[in-house]
C-alpha cells in the first residue's frame, strides 16, 4: 500500500471527525431520518396519548395539555409554531402537597411558584412560520421535539423517552407500554425544592426515589428524584 | 535406457537430467540442446552424447518439464520413461500458524507421487520429493494455491536478494495493513469506549453520542470497522476456507471470533433501527476491529523477528561478491555473478573476493580462506591450486578458470546445508505439531461449550458471546507453532556463524544428549600431517635404502603416515622406484614387489601375519610407541629391514577441547589404529583416559556400536574416509571440515574450522538451543493453557474478572512476540571456550 493512499485515508478520517463535530446543515437534515431517539420518541409519545384516559386537551392558551390520571400533575406544550409563550413545554403541579411537606415558595427561584401551582418549563419557542391551526397534539409535540432536540433523550435504564424541562425536571414515557409498568412518569429534581424547605419524603402523591441516568459526559450516575409514575394500561 | 539422475533443485528453479533416446552423433546432441534451449525459461541445456543425457535447468514457473519433453520429441528424439524422484523446495506465502504448515503437509502427503513432505512455518518453505512420472510441479503448486496459500515465484541464483526482497515486501505489506487498521481502530476504540471512560480528555461528537444518536453511533462504528476488516480480509478467506476444508487453523479462530462479533453487532444495529435503542450497548464492532489490528501488529512484529532468525544465512549469502571480471578474447568485462559459467576465465585483483570456485591458471597470491576453514593465515596459491568463492585474495592478481558456479560452489553447498537444517524438523517439533494439529478444533469446542454453559447460566447472550470470542481469540496457537522452528533457525544459523554446520534439527537436538565423545586420532586430535622422526635400519641396511624402500611402497598410498614417508624421501632426494603388485591391506599396511623382492610396510600385526620375525625390532618399536610415535615395520622377502618412526603433532587446541568436553560432563574416548602404547602416549598428552587402540577402519563403527549398546549416546568425531561408517553409526557424527567429503556427507555436524574446540561449542549450542525451544514451548503452552480458562470465564465464576476479547487479542499477539524474542536471545550465544 503506498504512502499516498495512506495519507488519503488519514485525511478522510480527519474530515469525518470534523464533520462529526460540526456537521453542515445538509448533513444534519440527512441525519434526521437516522435520529432514532427523535423518530421513536415522537412515535411513542403519540402512542402514549392514546392510552391516557382524557387524551390531550387543547387549552385556551393555545397549548395542548395532558393530565396525570390522579390529577396531581399536568404537562402542556405549544400547539402552534411561532407561538410566543413563557415555555414551549411545561409541567404544572399543584403546590399544596409540597407546601404541606414544608416547601416555602418564597425560597424557590423565580418562575417556579405561580400561585397554587409549581411550574417547571422549557423556555423557548417552536421556530418556523406561524401555524394558526393547532393541528393534532402529536404533531405539535413533534415540532417541540425538533426545535429542542437536545432536551429529548432515551432513558436506557427504564426504557423511556423523555423531555428535559430544565434543571433535571423531566417528563418520561415508555417506549413500549406493554413491556413497561411505568408508562408515564413526572419526575422532579428535588434539590432546589429541598433548599426551599421541602421534606421530599413527605410529599403526598410523590415518591422520593433515585434513578440511574447518564450524565452530560456519558457517565452512569444515580440521582435522587421525586417521581409520579403511572401504568396507563392497568 | 532409463532415466537415472535427477538433481535436487535448491529452490523453485528445477534441475533435471533426462535420458535421451535416438541420438546418433554429436550433431544430434546439439540439435536437442537447440530445441530445448529455444524454449523460454530454460536456463541451461547441455547434452552429453556419450552418456545420452540432457542436463537442463529451467524456471518451472515459465516452462514445464512436459514442454521440454515435447520439444525433444518434436526434434525427433525420445525421452526415456522416468523412474526417479525429484526433491523440490517451494517458498510458500500466506501461512499464519503451524496448523497451516500441517495442512499443507497433509495436502502434499495425500497427493499421488509426492513423498517426504515437510513444511516449515518459520522459514515458510515446503520441501518434498515427487515422482515426475506421476505428478508435475505445476500441479502441486496449483493444489497448494487452491488450499488458500501462495506459492511464491521461483527463486533464482541470487536467491539471497530475492528472499530478502520478498521478506521485506511482506513485512512492509504487513506494516501497511497494520497502520491502516490502527488508523481506524484507534478512533473506533475511542468512540466505543468514551461513553464508558468518562474522564477521557476529548469529547465524543454530539451526533455520535450513543445515548442521543444510537444509530449514528452504530453506523460510525461500522464505517470505521469496514476498512479494518478489509485489510484483515486474508484472515477470513484463509480461515473459512480451512474451516470448511475440515482443518481449521489460527486464521479460522480469528475469522470465526471476529465474524461472530461483527454479525452480532449488525444484528444489534438492526434492533436499533427497529426502535430497541438499548441494543446500542451490545455493539462489538470495536472488538472485531481492535482484534484484527492487534493481530496484524503481532504478525508484523513476528515477520520482523522471523527475518532476524535467518540473519546468519543472509550473512553467509552476503559473503559472495555480486560481480566477476571475465576475460574473453583478451578483454576484461565485469558481469553479474549469475552469468559466470564453468570454464570462464576470470581475473581477481588483490583485495577482491573470489567470485566462484576455480583453479588458478596464472599468477600467485595468498588467499584468506578463514570463512571456509577458520584458518586465519592466508594460504599461498599458485597455478593449479583450487580456490573458493567468497574467499579473499590478499596480495597478488590472479587469473583462474571457473570450475564450480552457482549452487555448485563450496559456499553454496554450505548455505544449502544450513538451509536444509533450518527446514528440517527436530523431534521436539513433532510435539508442537501434534498439539497444534488438534488444538484448534478443541478450542472451537471449548469456545462453543463455554459460551453455551454461560448462556444457560446467565441467559445473557452478550455475555456468552464475549466468552465465545475471547476463547477463540486467545487460543490461537501461533506461538506454539513458532516455538521450535525459530529457535532451530537461530541455533543452526548461530552455529554456521561459528563454523559449526549442523545438518538437521534432529542432530541439533541429539547433540545435547551426548554422553560419550569418541575422537578419531589422526587429523582430529592430531594435525593429521605426520612427519618421519626416526629411521632405524637393521644391520646391513642403510637409512637411505630403508627410506627408499618404504617410500616406494607408500608412493601410491593416501594414508597420512605413508605420505609422511614419501615427503621425507623427496626432501632427502631419495630416488623412489616403481613397484609392482601394490596392495593396500586395511588396518595393517601395504605390500608390493620392489626390484623383484616382496616388500612389506605396516604395523606389527601385518608382520606377524606374514611370518616376519620382528622380535629384534621390538625394543626400538616399544621406545617409539612410548614416545607417542607410530613405528612402521619394513620387511623384505620375509625378513625385517628396519623401523621408521612417524609422529603426528597434536593440535594446539586438542587438550583444551578435551578439558572443555569434560567440564560439560562428557566422557571422552580416542579411537585409533595405532598400537596401545602409541595411542596411550597421545591420549596422555591431551588428557584422554579411554583409548581404543589398534582398531581397524571397518571396526571403528563396531567400537561406536559397543558404546551405544551400553546405553550411551555417542558422538563420533572424525575426518577421514575411514571414519565415515563410524560417523554414520554414531548418534551424532561430527566431521572435521578439512577432512574428506565422504566424512562430511556421513556426518550430522561439520566443523568448518577444523578446531576440536568446536565440539564442546556444538554441544553447548545444542543445549542452549533445545533449552530455548523448551522455554518457548513453556511460554506458548502457558499462554494457551492459562489464557483459555480465563477467557472461558473460570475466574469470573469466583467473582474474578472477565477477559475482554480485545485483551485476549493483545495477549495472543504478545505470546508470539515473546516466543520470537526469546528465540532471538540465542543470537547472543557465545560458546564458553575456557
Amino acid at each position: 500500500m503506498n504512502k499516498k493512499l495512506f495519507a488519503a485515508l488519514a485525511i478522510i478520517l480527519v474530515v469525518i471527525v470534523i464533520l462529526a463535530f460540526r456537521p453542515p446543515a445538509f448533513a444534519r437534515r440527512m441525519m434526521e431520518s437516522t435520529d432514532l431517539v427523535a423518530v421513536f420518541g415522537k412515535r411513542t409519545f403519540s402512542d402514549m396519548l392514546t392510552h391516557l384516559p382524557k387524551g390531550a386537551v387543547l387549552a385556551e392558551g393555545g397549548e395542548w395539555v395532558i393530565f396525570a390520571p390522579d390529577g396531581g400533575a399536568e404537562f402542556a406544550w405549544a400547539a402552534r409554531s411561532g407561538q410566543r409563550a413563557d415555555h414551549v413545554a411545561a409541567m404544572r403541579i399543584p403546590a399544596a402537597p409540597f407546601l404541606a411537606a414544608g416547601l416555602d415558595p418564597a425560597k424557590l427561584p423565580d418562575g417556579i411558584a405561580r400561585g397554587q401551582t409549581l411550574v417547571f418549563g422549557l423556555k423557548g419557542t417552536v421556530p418556523g412560520g406561524a401555524r394558526p391551526e393547532p393541528g393534532d397534539p402529536a404533531t405539535a409535540f413533534a415540532s417541540v421535539m425538533d426545535a429542542h432536540r437536545d432536551s429529548v433523550a432515551y432513558h436506557f435504564q427504564l426504557g423511556h423517552y423523555g423531555i428535559d424541562l430544565g434543571g433535571g425536571n423531566l417528563l418520561e414515557w415508555a417506549a413500549d407500554p406493554r413491556e413497561n409498568s411505568l408508562d408515564l412518569v413526572f419526575a422532579l429534581e428535588p434539590s432546589i425544592l429541598e433548599q426551599a424547605g421541602l421534606d421530599k419524603n413527605k410529599v403526598d402523591g410523590w415518591i422520593a426515589g433515585s434513578v440511574v441516568v447518564h450524565d452530560a459526559s456519558g457517565r452512569k450516575v444515580e440521582v435522587p428524584k421525586l417521581l409520579k409514575p403511572f401504568d396507563l394500561l392497568k | 535406457m532409463t532415466n537415472t539422475t535427477i538433481e535436487a533443485p535448491m529452490t523453485g528453479v528445477e534441475r533435471e537430467t533426462l535420458a535421451i533416446t535416438g541420438m546418433n552423433c554429436a550433431a544430434c546432441a546439439r540439435r536437442v540442446e537447440k530445441a530445448v534451449g529455444r524454449l523460454s525459461g530454460i536456463r541451461e541445456a547441455n547434452v552429453n552424447f556419450a552418456t545420452e543425457k540432457l542436463a537442463v535447468a529451467y524456471d518451472s514457473g515459465v516452462v514445464s518439464g512436459e514442454a521440454i519433453r515435447e520439444a525433444v520429441e518434436k526434434a525427433g528424439f525420445g525421452v526415456a520413461a522416468k523412474t526417479g524422484t525429484t526433491e523440490a523446495t517451494l517458498p510458500i506465502g500466506g501461512m499464519s500458524c503451524a496448523a497451516c504448515a500441517a495442512r499443507i503437509e497433509k495436502l502434499l502427503g495425500r497427493m499421488q507421487g509426492v513423498s517426504g513432505a515437510s513444511v516449515n512455518f518459520a522459514s515458510e518453505k515446503a520441501k518434498f520429493s515427487y515422482d515426475r512420472g506421476e505428478i508435475r510441479l505445476s500441479e502441486i503448486r496449483e493444489a497448494i494455491e487452491k488450499a488458500g496459500f501462495r506459492v511464491l515465484d521461483a527463486e533464482t541464483a541470487s536467491a539471497a536478494d530475492a528472499d530478502r526482497i520478498r521478506k521485506e515486501a511482506e513485512i512492509r505489506a504487513l506494516w501497511n495493513r497494520f497502520s491502516i487498521a490502527a488508523l481506524f481502530a484507534l478512533p473506533l476504540l475511542y468512540l466505543a469506549m468514551a461513553p464508558m471512560v468518562w474522564w477521557l480528555p476529548f469529547p465524543v461528537p454530539k451526533y455520535l453520542d450513543p445515548m442521543q444518536y444510537p444509530l449514528h453511533f452504530a453506523l460510525a462504528q461500522i464505517f470505521l470497522a469496514l476498512p479494518i476488516l478489509y485489510v484483515g480480509k486474508r484472515f477470513y478467506s484463509v480461515g473459512f476456507r480451512a474451516l470448511f476444508a475440515g482443518s481449521p487453523n489460527m486464521d479460522s479462530l480469528i475469522a470465526v471470533g471476529t465474524s461472530a462479533a461483527v454479525i452480532w453487532s449488525l444484528y444489534e444495529t438492526w434492533r436499533i433501527t427497529r426502535g430497541d435503542l438499548a441494543a446500542v450497548e451490545g455493539l462489538y464492532f470495536e472488538s472485531a476491529g481492535v482484534i484484527i489490528a492487534l493481530i496484524l501488529l503481532g504478525k508484523s512484529l513476528e515477520a520482523v523477528s522471523k527475518g532476524r532468525t535467518s540473519e546468519a544465512i543472509k550473512k553467509l549469502m552476503g559473503l559472495a561478491p555480486k560481480t566477476a571480471i571475465v576475460v574473453r578474447g583478451g578483454a576484461e568485462s565485469e558481469i553479474p555473478i549469475e552469468e559466470v559459467e564453468a570454464g570462464d576465465v576470470l581475473r581477481v585483483r588483490p583485495g577482491e573476493k573470489i567470485p566462484v570456485d576455480g583453479v588458478v591458471l596464472d599468477g600467485s597470491t595468498a588467499i584468506d580462506e578463514s570463512m571456509l576453514t577458520g584458518e586465519s593465515m592466508p594460504v599461498d596459491k599458485k597455478p593449479g591450486d583450487r580456490i573458493f568463492a567468497a574467499t579473499l585474495n590478499k596480495y597478488g592478481g590472479i587469473t583462474f578458470e571457473a570450475t564450480k558456479v552457482g549452487r555448485e560452489t563450496a559456499l553454496a553447498q554450505i548455505i544449502k546445508l544450513v538451509e536444509d537444517a533450518q527446514s528440517s524438523k527436530a523431534p521436539i517439533a513433532k510435539l508442537a505439531d501434534v498439539v497444534s494439529g488438534v488444538f484448534v478444533p478443541i478450542v472451537c469446542l471449548v469456545a462453543v461449550g463455554a459460551a453455551t454453559a454461560w448462556y444457560l447460566h446467565t441467559r445473557d447472550i452478550q455475555f456468552a458471546l464475549t466468552i465465545f470470542i475471547s476463547v477463540l481469540i486467545i487460543a490461537c496457537p501461533c506461538a506454539l507453532g513458532l516455538a521450535t522452528p525459530t529457535a532451530i533457525m537461530v541455533g543452526t544459523g548461530k552455529g554456521a556463524e561459528n563454523g559449526i554446520l549442523i545438518k538437521s534439527g534432529e542432530a541439533l537436538e541429539t547433540a545435547r544428549k551426548i554422553q560419550v565423545v569418541v575422537l578419531d586420532k589422526t587429523g582430529t586430535i592430531t594435525e593429521g600431517k605426520p612427519a618421519v622422526t626416526d629411521i632405524l635400519p637393521v644391520s646391513g641396511m642403510t637409512e637411505s635404502a630403508l627410506l627408499a624402500a618404504a617410500a616406494a611402497l607408500e608412493k601410491g598410498s593416501e594414508h597420512p603416515l605413508g605420505e609422511a614417508i614419501v615427503r621425507r624421501a623427496e626432501a632427502e632426494g631419495v630416488a623412489i622406484e616403481a613397484v609392482a603388485g601394490f596392495a593396500a591391506i586395511p588396518g595393517r599396511g601395504v605390500e608390493a614387489t620392489l626390484a623383484n623382492r616382496t616388500t612389506l610396510i605396516g604395523n606389527g600385526r601385518l608382520m606377524t601375519e606374514r611370518g616376519v620375525d620382528i622380535v629384534p625390532l621390538d625394543k626400538d618399536a616399544e621406545r617409539l610407541a612410548g614416545e607417542g610415535k607410530t613405528a612402521m615395520y619394513v620387511a623384505v622377502d620375509g625378513k625385517p629391514a628396519g623401523l621408521i618412526g612417524v609422529a603426528d603433532v597434536v593440535k594446539k587446541s586438542s587438550a583444551d577441547a578435551v578439558a572443555a568436553m569434560r567440564r560439560l560432563g562428557l566422557e571422552v574416548a580416542m579411537l585409533t589404529g595405532d598400537n596401545p602404547r602409541t595411542a596411550a602416549a597421545i591420549a596422555k598428552q591431551v588428557g584422554i583416559d579411554s583409548v581404543f587402540a589398534e582398531v581397524m577402519p571397518q571396526d571403528k563403527s563396531g567400537a561406536v556400536r559397543k558404546l551405544q549398546q551400553s546405553g550411551k549416546i555417542v558422538a563420533m568425531v572424525g575426518d577421514g574416509i575411514n571414519d565415515a561408517p563410524a560417523l554414520a553409526q554414531s548418534d551424532v557424527g561430527i566431521a572435521i571440515g578439512s577432512g574428506a567429503d565422504v566424512a562430511m556427507e556421513s556426518a550430522d555436524i561439520v566443523l568448518m574450522h577444523s578446531d576440536l574446540m568446536d565440539v564442546p561449542s556444538a554441544v553447548q549450542l545444542s543445549r542452549a538451543t533445545i533449552g530455548n525451544v523448551k522455554e518457548n514451548l513453556f511460554w506458548a503452552f502457558i499462554y494457551n493453557t492459562m489464557g483459555i480458562p480465563v477467557a472461558a470465564g473460570a475466574l469470573h465464576l469466583f467473582g474474578g474478572p472477565l477477559l475482554n476479547p480485545m485483551l485476549a487479542a493483545a495477549a495472543m499477539s504478545l505470546s508470539s512476540v515473546s516466543v520470537l524474542t526469546n528465540a532471538l536471545r540465542l543470537r547472543h550465544f557465545r560458546p564458553h571456550k575456557s
